[in-house]
């Protein structure tokens, strides 16, 4: 063989190997999480402290790209004065999903001064193989919320609007399960609870996908309309809904817009709707929320609206919902003040809300401990309050 | 009595059937008049084409000499074009073995590229959405998902500022993931 044959086969070989032991590099990555990969902080003077954090998490090369199975256990106490009701975590991998965060929160919380409590995060990211240095994902604390609903924490996802008002819808229905229990007794108490667990378990549910960035329609949705919005006003909510309307193909809706009016007498900065819609046979699902967030504040007797730019996909089993007749009502105002509106217990009782829209939080938790441990449970849990 | 087909009677009106089938024919042409006409009605059309050489304007033998040559010339053309020499090689070559082995080594490498992945959303945009076991965010072929953890229902709530959330009851707390948008 004359070297100059070797030479053409050296050249034509070398960068395939270099390719597969880049390849087998990949391999190599399959394992547990090399240390320094998750970043969890707490500020110095937060009155959640982490106990202790156990990690199973695991990283797995797929072609091109690295999965990383994220399982954390973490341990945290409440080494504050005050009762804790709820706590927001930040998660963010800022590699994995440029431009998105996620956060984990537990509400319903009832810890006092002292005692420990257990918080899950289970992620998955997909991320580039490539990958600069730093952590592949931190947790930092967003918020604390404490039984006078006074809040500590940086607030940086509006952690404070969001558990406030999951406590006063948790406070609105276990006082609406105590008055049951006081009026009917126990049994009384029970049909309720039967009954919310009956209508939990009929309700419909659409999944919806979400999109930013892509406002294509598809000619085989169908010819494109303006949906425009009906409102169901609730006589002591702060807002009132003055307009609402969204683009809507079939099963798609874009750039839904609100506008409400202030009707209180205070400057409101946030509003947030519930959207139903119904699909061809005439049954009504919750699609979505629509925040209108107005942080200079909405006076009294002005109005201010929102457009999302946007779109929502809907489907239902898999399939898609054609959807239409879009319904609103106002499900929760934040005064510039920082106190947080909710509907009444009553308003949510009326015509076929009640079976359309999902229980509070609070309601779900109560009648998820009658359900696994009985009636005398659920009766020990509401003299805790 | 069974006749002879058509082309039967044709052919032996040419003299081109073969000697049984000929002689067969004869047989039957000598006890069937039918058949004798169809046969003198062939030999009469073979007489007319034998004088259409003395159409005026039809020189037939010259067409057919310059067909003859044009197919002489096209098999001169095709010697002249004919491969030239062979030269003998080695079939293994250090050349071919090494682009042997790329070729094996590519395949090796496109099975391990394109081995299946988790589903990722084309990119375009951002999307967030509700999957089979929590809440997704993706963009191009990244993606980060939050994972629901026990809870036997699972109340799913859109935003419509680019949020979707998970919530569900776990032992005594209700744990509520959440993807944004930034």
């Amino acid at each position: 063989m004359s070297i100059s044959n070797w030479k053409i086969a050296v050249k034509t070989v070398l960068p395939i190997v270099f390719g597969l032991t880049g390849a087998l590099s990949l391999c190599a990555q399959d394992g547990p999480l090399p240390a320094g990969s998750i970043s969890i902080n707490f500020p110095d003077d937060s009155p959640l402290a982490l106990l202790k954090s156990a990690d199973e998490s695991h990283a797995s090369a797929r072609g091109a790209a690295l999965a990383i199975d994220l399982h954390l256990a973490l341990t945290l106490r409440n080494i504050g004065p005050n009762r804790v009701r709820g706590l927001v975590l930040r998660v963010v991998s800022q590699e994995a999903a440029l431009g998105g965060k996620g956060s984990v929160s537990l509400t319903s919380l009832n810890i006092p001064t002292g005692e420990s409590f257990p918080v899950h995060i289970d992620m998955q990211l997909m991320r580039p193989s490539q990958s600069a240095a730093g952590p592949l994902v931190e947790v930092t604390l967003d918020g604390v919320l404490f039984q006078s609903l006074a809040f500590y924490g940086p607030n940086r996802l509006g952690s404070q609007r969001a558990l406030t008002a999951a406590e006063m819808e948790a406070g609105r229905d276990r006082q609406y399960f105590k008055g049951v229990l006081a009026r009917g007794g126990p049994e009384a108490l029970r049909r309720e609870v039967l009954d919310s667990l009956a209508r939990q378990a009929a309700r419909p549910q659409l999944d919806v996908r979400v999109s930013r960035g892509h406002a294509v329609t598809s000619a085989a949705l169908g010819p494109e309309h303006t949906e425009q919005f009906a409102f169901l006003d609730f006589p002591d909510s702060p807002v009132e809904g003055v307009e609402g309307r969204a683009q809507v193909a079939f099963n798609q809706a874009r750039q839904p817009r609100i506008e409400v009016r202030n009707r209180s007498r205070e400057p409101v900065r946030y509003v947030e709707i519930r959207w139903l819609v119904r699909d061809s046979t005439g049954r009504e699902y919750v699609a979505a929320r629509l925040p209108v967030s107005v942080p200079e504040g909405i006076g009294p007797g002005q109005t201010a609206g929102d457009t999302e730019e946007t779109s929502l996909e809907f489907r239902r089993n898999n399939q898609p919902v054609a959807i239409g007749g879009a319904v609103g009502f106002v499900s929760q105002v934040q005064f510039s003040s920082g106190k947080v509106w909710v509907p009444a217990r009553l308003d949510l009782d009326r015509g076929t809300l009640r079976d359309v829209l999902p229980p509070s939080a609070e309601e779900e938790r109560l009648t998820n401990l009658y359900r696994r441990n009985g009636l005398d449970a659920l009766l020990q849990e509401l003299k805790r309050y | 009595m069974k006749h002879p087909d058509q082309a039967t009677l044709a052919l032996h009106a040419g003299g081109d059937l073969g000697k049984l089938a000929g002689w067969r024919t004869g047989r039957h042409l000598a006890r069937c008049a039918e058949c004798r006409r169809e046969l003198a009605a062939y030999e009469a059309t073979r007489e007319d084409l034998a004088g259409l050489h003395s159409f005026p304007g039809l020189a037939w033998g010259r067409l057919a000499s310059e067909m003859r040559a044009n197919i002489h010339l096209g098999l001169t053309a095709g010697e002249c074009v004919a491969p030239v020499s062979r030269r003998s090689w080695p079939l293994w070559t250090p050349a071919r073995l090494a682009a042997c082995g790329a070729a094996l080594a590519l395949a090796v490498a496109a099975v391990w590229i394109e081995r299946p992945v988790p589903v990722l959303l084309p990119a375009a945009g951002i999307v967030v959405e509700t999957t089979a076991g929590g809440v997704r965010l993706t963009r191009g072929g990244q993606a980060m998902g939050l994972l629901n953890r026990g809870g036997e229902s699972v109340t799913y709530t859109a935003g419509a500022e680019g949020s979707v959330e998970a919530r569900y009851v776990d032992t005594n707390y209700v744990t509520v993931n959440q993807v944004d948008v930034d």
